[in-house]
């Protein structure tokens, strides 16, 4: 319910949503995760499903990230990503 | 060493898509290990031949391929295992292109290829790409007959089968890929498995794979690769703003997500396709089966057969052409010399099996004569003039002289054979014909009729990024701001982009920002884009004949002219492919001649049979030798000019050298000077004996004064200093003319040098010569094409100097042509005593006219007035009458209004009568801005009759003043038939300025200041930074020196300012006369600064008007024979 419709949507309104959590991962002999850790939980990879490279914006603030759809062993499909100029992972909910 | 063979590749050759030349792909490639490498471009085989030589140098397997893109924008790689493979592919892209013997049509034709290219975000939405109507698009339905001899790759994420996969639809899949089963064979078709991690990648293999397991067909994995070193992928980003004309941040959805398209060694892309090894094995398959065919050996390219009678060889035609010949060509006395090199150049055309060819040409030459005589209409004065003329080196063949093919006697001027065609010939000679540009038009047209459009192109040319292009480009996919980027582009030099770091170096306002993105990433990717094609053009005059179809051997697509087909190579593709290559060039100072020709006869003055004109004329040659030579051919530049005051030439024979020695290649090689020298030294009588670098060389060199100014010397050079055969010494001059070619020229030193230490010469001097032949690499003329030219330039002086009025008048017919702007042209004419009038509806003709002693501006010469419409007017007047009011006008002729107004506003209805100002007032009433009633647009001439305005009072208006009236002929027409704008100025300037008519009068070494329009900027690399102008004000030209310090400092106000005050020393020297410049100012500058006398630049300035009041000569100045209008005036 908006308390006021007429007021105006500032900057500090405004929420992200969906933000990507920091997750630690155990990386597997090939290099690519085994699991991750979320929120305390362990969870194991069963099967990486997708697995993709973005760069972007060189040319300004240069992003490079690499994503993975894995499928836990409890069947559920999470997306986690590497920011490769960091080397640190985040879980990436869709 | 892993298996992997790269199947999938782009150059530079899929335009504004791949970001790696082909030579940088192979070496890169030969580091990797590579043993065999396709290149599969888009739509075309631009680059394959090069990419094969350059492949095969590095010992790599060259395979031809190409990705073709289909009618419905997906696209499909195909491989050619056979010629019969290859021919195929070449018709399927010259099908794709709408070209010979296909109906598909093609909208924008010419530039087909320059916009093909896959998407760059192979996820994004197909429609992401705007929809553009030039690509190439190929219709399946050909595919089938044309697959012999092909290997189908099923194609990238944009193929369709990936799309099918990735839209979920495996059963249309399986009819797809039966069908690419049915029209190839299973032997034939691989499905194409790509992972440059892209979302989607795996899903897609997974499907691909399932597919082609229950198919019963192989995989195989491909690079998809664009680039050679990964990071290439920002100038492949750029690439793809560029094309889809955006920048960076707009080709979000277009660009490739990441930077995984490069060329990865074989044991990396095989590790990448670890899960598939028999995707990898298949690429070493078929890269085995691609083996049997090899481009560079294979293609059965095989010149016309000449015609002939039964029992009749070519060679006996051709002999019997020659010999009905000879008598009338050579006096008696000259025929026993003439029939020995006679003799020779047969028996060496019959051992080469040269003389169906020499005939071919021939016949051309006796189709461009019909043409001509139908152009010109009988009894044209033009009649004496021969269809066209030859150039270059075939000149110096006496059978082409015989038979028609050149003008020039080989023997009179001393022209060796050698360079046209020896014993050890390598490839076909070439001949290149000049001819006037209609009559080229239409004999190209005629060609193509002949021997049948899928026999015949043109030979195809790629424009390559240079730095302001680049800059341009770049810049602007950067998101850079376009004033700087406009500024840099026309602050810069015109030079490689490679240079763009040192030339922002040295401009204040960016050689601080070097190091910083944004223009750190212009540096760099402008470097990276130097040589880059940028599309495809045609090539100035080549052809290509064949008598087997030539789609069979290169992919032919139509131009935008209709009727001509241009292949996919250009001429160093062409020359490897052996094709032989003729050449039609045009000439813009052939159309000129002609049309001078036939303006002398319309004013009613006596034809001129140019062919008979005394060419030893000294009245002419008093012309040229005062540098008088604006308008001429090849001896107008200001360099020309400055160099004709020093050599003084006298005869034909001093023409050739002076057309030839201009040059890059003589500037570099070091030979101007020291000829120029020596030309004075023996004017003056005192000549000394020639300097040879060697006494080897002296036979050689002896006719030039010791300096090489001729290709054939180069030869001569390399036979007499290191022993050279004629073939190799060829070859060495052949390298000369090719792209890179210094890098191919040092590859020959080893060889120069051995020969020479052989025959004692000493290294140093061996090194000093193959210097010298390196700088005149950078473009010499042959001798025979030297003299050709010679013909043409006392041609065109003649005419200028007997017939002013009716020369120039052709000049400004003919535009744009030569070195200088239409408004210098006739400022020239002006001096020559010749009036220059403006357009008038009652007078002009559609183009510019002689009447009497002036010359009258047509009306087609005025800007949006256009040939169809001036015609009109003309045609009215014909049939009606003059004209009798600018209503009278308005109401017979509609015009469009900018036409209307452009023509009032420089005085076409002076003949009326009226004011500009008025007739454009009047103008604005008769011819309403808006249409009454209907939706009509401003710009369309209403229907209904005009109001009965001639009765219309007239408004009490203004007229236009003379700076108005000036600057209004300038916008329209790039001239000012009255008016000079410096003579408008002068009474505002200061009276101690000096002007252009002061110079012949004024000292060497004198101080003084002059202001002028700069006509002519020019910063030859050959020069050592040194800038010239060419100043020109109401009296004529001054050449101006900028020294590379005042450059830089000044270089905003050099580059850009249209009015300039230089002050500075006034140099005296051989005959010429130059400013050096110390001070350089704009005229708003020098107002504001000269309202105080005491800033005054040079106090010694006042000395300008004590001399011009005396009018005497100066003691220390030379005697004044041949001053130049490059410093002098013709009042």
């Amino acid at each position: 319910m908006v308390s006021h419709p007429g007021a105006e949507a500032g900057a500090d309104r405004l929420r992200p949503l969906n933000e990507p959590r920091p997750v630690a991962v155990r990386l597997g002999r090939n290099g690519l995760p085994s699991g991750f850790e979320d929120r305390g939980r362990r969870q194991e990879i069963a099967s990486i499903e997708e697995r993709w490279v973005i760069e972007e914006e060189w040319w300004r603030e240069p992003l490079r990230r690499e994503y993975l759809t894995v499928m836990t062993t409890t069947g559920s499909v999470r997306t986690l990503y590497s920011d490769t100029i960091t080397g640190r992972w985040f879980l990436q909910n869709y | 060493m892993s298996d992997y063979v790269e199947l999938h590749l782009h150059s530079c050759f899929s335009f504004l898509d791949g970001a790696s030349m082909p030579e940088d792909l192979v070496a890169t490639a030969a580091d990797l290990g590579y043993r065999a490498l396709a290149l599969t471009d888009h739509d075309g085989m631009f680059g394959a031949m090069e990419f094969a030589r350059a492949a095969q140098v590095a010992e790599i397997a060259p395979i031809t391929g190409a990705e073709l893109t289909l009618a419905d924008g997906s696209h499909l790689t195909l491989l050619a295992t056979s010629m019969t493979g290859y021919s195929n592919l070449c018709r399927l892209i010259s099908a794709a292109h709408g070209g010979p013997g296909c109906d598909i049509p093609v909208l924008e034709r010419i530039e087909a290829g320059s916009r093909s290219g896959e998407d760059a975000d192979e996820d994004e939405d197909e429609s992401a790409e705007p929809p553009d109507r030039r690509q190439p698009r190929l219709d399946p339905a050909l595919l089938p007959a044309h697959a012999e001899g092909l290997i189908l790759l099923t194609g990238c994420r944009k193929g369709a089968l990936s799309r099918l996969i990735d839209d979920d639809d495996p059963a249309a899949a399986r009819r797809l890929l039966s069908r690419y089963h049915d029209w190839f064979g299973p032997e034939n078709v691989y499905v194409e498995l790509q992972r440059n991690l892209v979302h989607g990648d795996e899903r897609r293999i997974r499907g691909l794979t399932t597919l082609a397991r229950d198919a019963g067909l192989p995989t195989v994995a491909t690079g998809n690769v664009h680039y050679h070193r990964r990071d290439r992928s920002r100038l492949q980003d750029v690439l793809v703003a560029i094309r889809n004309r955006t920048t960076l941040d707009g080709a979000h959805r277009f660009r490739r997500p990441n930077s995984e398209w490069f060329l990865r060694s074989p044991r990396e892309a095989a590790a990448r396709f670890a899960d598939h090894p028999e995707a990898i094995r298949a690429t070493r398959e078929i890269a085995d089966r691609c083996a049997a065919f090899d481009l560079t050996r294979d293609l059965a390219y095989v010149f016309p057969e000449y015609p002939t009678a039964p029992g009749e060889s070519p060679e006996e035609v051709l002999e019997r052409a020659c010999r009905s010949r000879i008598d009338y060509r050579y006096a008696p006395e000259e025929r026993p010399q003439a029939e020995e090199r006679l003799r020779d150049e047969l028996s060496l055309i019959a051992r080469h099996g040269l003389a169906g060819f020499f005939l071919l040409y021939r016949d051309l030459l006796e189709m461009a004569a019909e043409i001509a005589a139908a152009l010109r209409g009988p009894g044209a004065p033009s009649a004496t003039l021969p269809p066209g003329r030859g150039r270059g080196s075939s000149v110096s063949s006496i059978v082409c002289y015989l038979i028609g093919l050149s003008h020039i006697d080989p023997l009179a001027h001393n022209l060796m054979l050698g360079r046209f065609i020896n014993e050890e010939l390598s490839s076909v000679p070439d001949i290149d014909l000049d001819f006037p540009r209609e009559i080229r038009h239409a004999l190209i047209k005629r060609v193509h009729q002949r021997y049948g459009a899928d026999h015949a192109a043109m030979v195809c040319a790629f424009p390559t990024y240079r730095l302001r292009s680049a800059v341009r480009d770049v810049g602007k996919a950067l998101g850079l701001p376009a004033a700087d980027i406009d500024r840099i582009a026309k602050l810069s030099e015109p030079r490689s982009a490679r240079e763009l770091g040192v030339e922002l170096a040295r401009m204040p306002d960016y050689a601080a920002r070097l190091a910083v993105p944004p223009w750190s990433h212009l540096v760099e990717l402008a470097e990276q884009l130097a040589g880059f094609p940028r599309h495809v053009s045609q090539h100035s005059g080549g052809m290509i004949v064949s008598s087997a179809p030539l789609v069979g051997l290169v992919p032919v697509m139509p131009t935008a002219m209709e009727g001509r087909y241009i292949c996919q190579w250009d001429k160093d593709s062409c020359e490897d492919a052996g094709f032989v290559k003729i050449d039609f060039l045009a000439l813009g100072m052939l159309s000129l001649v002609e049309e001078c020709l036939q303006t002398i006869a319309r004013v009613g003055k006596d034809p001129v049979d140019l062919s008979r004109i005394d060419f030893t004329d000294q009245q002419v040659y008093d012309m040229i030798c005062t540098g008088d030579t604006i308008g001429t051919f090849q001896i107008e530049s200001r360099a020309q000019i400055q160099t004709i005051l020093r050599t003084q030439p006298r005869c034909l024979e001093d023409l050739v050298v002076q057309v030839a020695i201009v040059r890059p290649g003589p500037i570099l090689g070091g030979a101007v000077n020291p000829y120029v020298r020596q030309r004075e030294e023996r004017r003056r009588g005192h000549a000394s004996e020639p300097e040879y670098d060697h006494p080897l060389l002296e036979p050689v060199l002896r006719e030039t004064l010791g300096v090489i100014l001729y290709q054939e010397q180069v030869i001569g050079v390399s036979m007499a200093l290191a022993g050279f055969t004629a073939g190799q010494a060829d070859q060495l001059r052949r390298a000369m003319s090719r792209k890179r070619s210094r890098d191919a020229m040092i590859r020959m030193w080893e060889h120069f040098r051995a020969g020479a230490e052989a025959r004692g010469v000493p290294l140093e001097t061996t090194r000093g010569v193959f210097q010298k032949l390196l700088g005149f690499a950078s473009y010499g003329f042959p001798k025979c094409h030297a003299a050709a030219f010679a013909v043409l330039s006392y041609q065109s002086s003649w005419l200028k100097r007997y017939y002013p009025a009716e020369f120039c008048c052709s000049l400004l017919n003919n535009q744009p042509m030569g070195f200088y702007p239409p408004h210098v042209l006739i400022n020239d004419a002006k001096r020559h005593g010749i009036r220059t009038l403006p357009p008038s509806f009652n007078a002009s003709a559609a183009e510019c006219t002689v009447e009497g002693n002036a010359i009258r501006i047509g009306l087609g010469y005025v800007s949006d007035v256009g040939a169809d419409p001036a015609e009109r007017i003309v045609a009215e007047r014909a049939a009606s009458g003059p004209f009798r009011s600018l209503a009278d006008l308005v109401r017979r002729v509609p015009l469009r209004r900018e036409a209307a107004e452009n023509l009032v506003a420089v005085g076409a209805a002076d003949c009326f009568g009226l004011g500009r100002r008025e007739a454009l007032w009047l103008l604005g009433l008769i011819q309403p801005t808006r249409a009454f009633g209907g939706g009509r647009t401003p710009r369309t001439p209403g229907r209904q009759l005009a109001l009965p305005l001639d009765q219309v009072e007239r408004a009490d208006l203004r007229p236009m003043g003379p700076w108005e009236q000036m600057a209004t002929d300038y916008s329209t027409m790039g001239l000012s038939p009255r008016y000079h704008p410096i003579g408008l100025l002068r009474p505002r300037l200061p009276a101690h300025l000096a002007t252009t008519a002061d110079l012949a009068t004024l000292p060497d070494g004198m101080k003084l200041t002059m202001g002028g329009l700069v006509v002519c900027r020019q910063r030859p690399g050959t020069a050592n930074g040194i800038t010239f102008l060419l100043l020109e004000d109401e009296h004529g030209l001054v050449n101006v020196i900028v020294f590379p310090d005042l450059y830089e400092q000044h270089r905003h106000v050099v580059r850009g300012e249209p009015f300039l005050l230089i002050s500075g020393t006034l140099q005296r020297r051989n005959n010429t006369i130059n400013l050096v410049a110390e001070r350089i100012a704009t005229l708003d500058e020098a107002r504001q600064h000269y309202q105080r006398p005491e800033d005054a630049p040079h106090s010694r300035d006042i000395d300008v008007i004590a001399l011009r009041a005396s009018q005497t000569i100066p003691a220390n100045a030379e005697s004044l024979h041949g001053i130049s209008p490059a410093a002098h005036s013709y009042r």
